[in-house]
């Protein structure tokens, strides 16, 4: 299943009062594209509040997810830069300022997805860009190889040219 | 050697882990079968070696079903995956090879 990604699922300069505010507006995106149900954006939130901050995986980086049961109707992601960062519970050392969240409908279609996100949680690099994208065109045409799977495939390349890898820490 | 990676729902860091896993597995040269499960299904699960984070550990609470629990405070950080999941890996496949 394609992953649903686009300016529609990008905003820029999110005032947010808090990780709640911030996961629900990020969540809002995914809702209004159809691509989840409002009870998917609680599901969210809930996975915080019950189990804890594991979703700030990089740094100032959280991914806000949920189960596929509670509301997910396509592979979608959406991406959120907060005006000023936030804080998640017992992740005070930690700022959030970039909010992507992401809905998948079963264990495994959304496996392109997540590995063009583990490779942009370890590229500095790429974060910074994402970052200080102009306007969510740009954020859009940054990510959209990430997110489909075709930054994979070039790193893959790469690697298998080892002296143009030239790896990231 | 069986892995089991963890997180709260099953659908993003557990997946992420277990694809950093792969990558550091392959460089070590030890073969292993990676499953990823939530908080919930790891209690149908058993292996020689589980990897999650702290906050997730706290919610699985009994992880008796396992030979050796790894806990990372970060996913990403390359550093922490080298030095906790390596060695963790080095011994269970020596205690494996003695096995049989």
């Amino acid at each position: 299943m394609a992953v649903l990604f686009n300016e529609d699922l990008v905003r820029l300069g999110i005032p947010a009062g808090g990780w709640e505010d911030a996961v629900r507006a990020v969540g809002r995106l995914l809702v209004e594209a159809g691509a989840v149900e409002p009870r998917y954006v609680d599901g969210m939130v809930r996975m915080v509040k019950e189990i804890g901050s594991y979703i700030v995986v990089a740094p100032g980086v959280a991914i806000p997810h949920a189960r596929p049961e509670e509301g997910a109707k396509r592979v979608a992601v959406a991406v959120g830069r907060l005006a000023e960062p936030v804080t998640f519970p017992g992740k005070d050392d930690n700022p959030v300022d970039l909010v992507i969240a992401f809905s998948g409908v079963d264990n495994t279609s959304h496996l392109g997805l997540i590995k063009g996100l583990a490779g942009l949680m370890r590229d500095g690099a790429g974060l910074r860009r994402v970052r200080d994208a102009k306007d969510r065109a740009e954020l859009v045409r940054q990510l959209r190889p990430v997110f489909t799977g075709m930054e994979t495939q070039k790193r893959n390349a790469a690697d298998r040219a080892p002296c143009l890898a030239g790896r990231e820490v | 050697m069986r892995i089991v990676t963890v997180c709260g729902c099953g659908m993003g860091s557990s997946l992420m882990l277990r694809i950093y896993v792969e990558e550091l597995l392959k460089e070590v040269g030890v073969k292993a079968d990676i499953t990823v499960a939530d908080m919930m299904t790891v209690k149908a699960h058993s292996g020689d070696l589980m990897i999650t984070t702290p906050d997730v550990l706290r919610a699985v609470k009994d992880t008796s079903s396992f030979t050796k629990v790894v806990v990372l405070n970060s996913l990403v950080s390359q550093t922490e995956l080298n030095e906790k999941v390596v060695p963790a890996v080095l011994e269970l496949s020596r205690e494996l090879g003695k096995e049989g």
